[in-house]
């Protein structure tokens, strides 16, 4: 039945001029049951398989062939695949969640924490990774964990490396603090959608902010993992506590949406308020695609103006686009399942100034790392860095 | 010249007054002790229970062996307690057990935590009525930390006022005058850990008092023992140890206080006073868990100086870090030692500062360093880092003799950092050679 859907689709769905051809009314879904939430769904590093949560089960599945393997005894909530080709798994477990890995024939399974909740992880590999923090061992979990006092709440931001199981190293633990007694659990799962910005290799730490007599604003910021210093971006206007968003892959331009869904493209640097763009899309989860030419939000590409330039869902604003590595395929979750839309061509390739520019700042977090620049040096030279990198 | 007075009226008292105390029965204790303790027995001819036939036995009767007529041994005497009081000012202690005076000692067993096998019945001396809230925070190993001298004369001193009407009223005068002073309430609601008393004198409401008298401004008695109430936790709107009370006891207690300032003012007035003084204390509060934070940090990377594990260990929680009520003020690194600062002197004045309506209290003495002290801590606590940073790049020299691999990018600027430790470059060359290696880097 899978093979015969996922068949189907690649009936349905065929590379054309913007990489996407979707021929008649709503197919039915590849796999069915996967939840629409960040974390659902994880491409391999060779964007062959996918990795999905399907209820309680976790399941493996060959994106070419259709073919899946499912493990039912993880309860999971949130998946991700690491450089090593193991899946990095966040499950129940009682009243507390486990951070595990699993090979991805699901034959082996080894424990690497336990966290309380409310919490959510995610893993980051290396292409992500910041050489320069420093680690021999292949993952590190990005986690975000609330601590409601009666002050307030107190969102604890954190990178740490799980070199070996149950032995993480804390690499930053950024505290923000909002005066709201309770968190919703999807603000930290929100977060955890894309927290790092590429490039720059900092931690994106929104902040819901209701100050009495004031609207409600979420402030994002970005905090330097090496150094712990952050730095505000920019305020956003609304009542959504979780507002995910996603970084342009050259780090540049962070894309959300507002309260009533629709898409904000905000330039880094450009102090300018974050206005919604032109178009039609309107979403949740906006996604930019690894080249940073296409954007997925609620079942339409765009282009970053907004402009709409292939329609994939139609009436699912709480969708969600996974891509490929490479791009040229997409995975979206929505409320009816999983869909895999595949043939995308990337209108433009990727900029290589990006690359050039993250070496250096690598490089130079390393040095300050090593205490071979100073922290005024560090901050100094970073500075020129970022702005001949955005000029460039 | 008041001191004089008093002295001339007590010893003209003891002369002038009959030999026998009036309402002494049997053995006549003004015999004795008109001679033994004349201040004592003047003070007692002077006040309202000589007046209404209170004496020596309907306090005392515990203290000596009637038949005997022997006073206890030195250290045996029982002090007249709250429980001797209550016999005739049953409402009045019935409002001071209800109120923060009436938990001084009950606070103290909270403190220690340490009570496993109470019965069940004796929940409610610490905790509120059928909750685990309990009445009080207090730091008791602060207690347990100090010598029975600096416990008798620093702590129980003051403390003791839930057993100790004496406290405040005198052992044997009845002065409501001495009672209602505030220099009375002073003796404990001064000093650096709580200045209410030096708040409330150099306010607005203490400077009309001093100038014009009792009838043109409030004292402490006016707001906290409103109506002649023994109860002074009326209006206070969380427990004494800040924790808060439920949402609908805080908004009666706030409502109380407010109808006490109407007297004066209007309720809009003072209610936007008492909610900064809300908001101000949310602020302070939100600083010390960032100091705090910093300093779990330092410990959790073993760079608090002395570390928990070098130190005497603490009375309640043993070998841990304790920046909680159970807090001490010694065997403490830098930045704990001004946490505790700012946790029990800067936070708690920056609050009180508004609602005792002291500007200067709120912000030079409160706010101001409560701010200046978390910088001293992260500043510190960068200090710490770097010089851990340093040590690590020093103990790795000697691991490092050529200091990195050939495609190590850096190894420039590792050979010229390990000369300039050495000694064998000055400042100057060494930053001149690392600006021209980084430029090549193209950093």
């Amino acid at each position: 039945m899978r093979l015969s859907t996922f068949f189907l689709l690649a009936l349905v769905i065929s590379s054309g001029c913007a990489g996407v051809q979707h021929r008649g009314g709503v197919p039915a879904p590849l796999v069915a049951g996967v939840s629409a939430r960040p974390g659902a769904v994880a491409w391999s590093p060779d964007g062959e398989r996918l990795a999905v949560i399907k209820g309680g089960d976790l399941v493996v599945l060959d994106a070419a062939s259709g073919r899946s393997s499912t493990i039912g005894d993880v309860d999971p909530v949130f998946v991700d695949w690491s450089p090593g080709d193991d899946l990095l798994v966040v499950g129940n477990d009682g009243g507390k969640r486990l951070l595990f890995t699993m090979s991805a024939d699901l034959s082996r399974r080894a424990t690497l924490k336990t966290i309380d909740r409310p919490d959510a992880a995610m893993w980051i590999s290396s292409p992500e990774l910041p050489e320069s923090i420093g680690t021999s061992g292949s993952y590190a979990v990005l986690s975000a964990a609330a601590d409601e006092s009666r002050i307030g709440t107190f969102v604890t931001y954190r990178l740490e490396y799980a070199e070996e199981p149950g032995n993480g190293r804390i690499i930053l633990a950024h505290r923000a603090y909002s005066p709201e007694r309770k968190v919703p659990a999807d603000y930290l799962v929100g977060w955890t959608h894309n927290p790092v910005r590429p490039v720059h290799e900092t931690l994106l730490t929104p902040r819901f902010r209701k100050p009495p007599a004031f609207p409600p604003v979420t402030l994002f910021a970005t905090v330097d993992p090496v150094t712990g210093e952050e730095s505000e971006l920019f305020e956003l206007s609304g009542r959504r506590f979780s507002v995910p968003a996603s970084w342009s892959p050259d780090g540049s331009r962070l894309a959300l949406t507002d309260d009533a869904g629709r898409l904000i493209v905000y330039a880094t640097g450009s102090g300018a308020y974050p206005e919604p763009a032109a178009g039609e899309a309107l979403g949740l989860y906006p996604s930019w695609n690894p080249v940073g030419s296409l954007i997925y939000l609620g079942g339409l590409l765009v282009d970053p103006a907004g402009n709409t330039v292939r329609r994939l869902i139609s009436d699912d604003p709480a969708s969600i686009g996974v891509w490929s590595p490479d791009g040229a395929s997409l995975a979206v979750v929505t409320g009816k399942g999983l869909y895999i839309f595949s043939g995308i061509a990337p209108s433009t390739a990727f900029d290589k100034t990006a690359l050039a520019l993250r070496g250096k700042l690598r490089l130079l977090r390393r040095l300050y790392k090593d205490s071979l620049v100073t922290g005024d040096e560090y901050r100094e030279r970073k500075r020129m860095l970022l702005e001949g990198g955005m000029t460039e | 010249m008041k001191t004089i007075t008093l002295v001339l009226s007590v010893l003209m008292a003891i002369l002038s007054y009959p030999a026998n105390g009036a309402g002494e029965t049997g053995t006549d204790c003004l015999s004795c002790h008109t001679r033994e303790t004349p201040g004592v027995v003047g003070y007692w001819k002077l006040s309202a229970h000589a007046e209404k036939g209170v004496g020596c036995r309907n306090c005392h009767a515990e203290a000596y062996d009637e038949a005997t007529h022997q006073a206890p041994a030195p250290g045996r005497r029982k002090p007249v307690e709250a429980a001797i009081c209550v016999r005739c000012h049953e409402k009045a202690a019935r409002e001071h057990f209800a109120g923060r005076h009436g938990v001084g000692f009950r606070s103290g067993i909270a403190c220690t935590r340490n009570h496993p096998d109470a019965a069940a019945a004796t929940c409610a001396s610490c905790h509120q009525a059928d909750t685990k809230t309990p009445f009080s925070e207090t730091e008791c190993a602060m207690f347990l930390a100090q010598s029975p001298q600096v416990r008798a004369e620093g702590c129980i001193a003051c403390h003791k006022v839930e057993n100790r009407c004496d406290s405040c009223h005198g052992s044997h005068d009845t002065s409501l005058d001495a009672a209602r002073s505030p220099e009375t309430c002073a003796t404990c609601h001064m000093g650096p850990d709580h200045p209410q008393f030096e708040m409330w004198r150099t306010s607005r409401h203490g400077v009309l008092f001093t100038g014009k008298g009792r009838d043109y401004a409030p004292d402490c008695a006016a707001c906290h023992m409103s109506g002649g109430s023994h109860n002074v936790s009326v209006g206070v709107t969380i427990g004494p140890g800040g924790q808060p009370y439920p949402d609908k006891r805080r908004d009666n207690e706030r409502m109380a206080m407010l109808g006490i300032c109407a007297g004066c003012h209007a309720k809009d007035f003072a209610g936007k006073n008492l909610g900064n003084g809300d908001e101000i204390r949310r602020q302070s509060d939100a600083m010390l868990s960032e100091a705090a934070r910093i300093i779990e940090s330092l410990n959790v990377d073993g760079l608090l100086m002395p570390s928990v594990a070098e130190r005497k260990p603490h009375p309640v929680v043993g070998r841990a870090l304790e920046l909680g009520p159970q807090m001490l003020y010694e065997n403490l690194s830098g930045v704990e030692a001004e946490f505790f600062r700012m946790k029990k002197f800067h936070a708690i004045t920056a609050w009180k500062g508004v609602f005792h309506q002291s500007p200067d209290y709120a912000h030079w003495y409160g706010n101001a360093p409560l701010k200046l002290s978390l910088s001293q801590i992260a500043s510190e606590a960068m200090q710490l880092r770097r010089i851990k940073r340093l040590e690590d790049r020093l103990d790795n020299l000697s691991k490092m003799p050529s200091t990195g691999s050939g495609d190590d990018p850096a190894r420039g600027l590792r050979l010229l950092r390990e000369r300039y430790l050495k000694g064998e470059l000055s400042a100057d060359e060494y930053e001149n050679g690392k600006n021209e290696l980084l430029k090549r880097l193209g950093l």
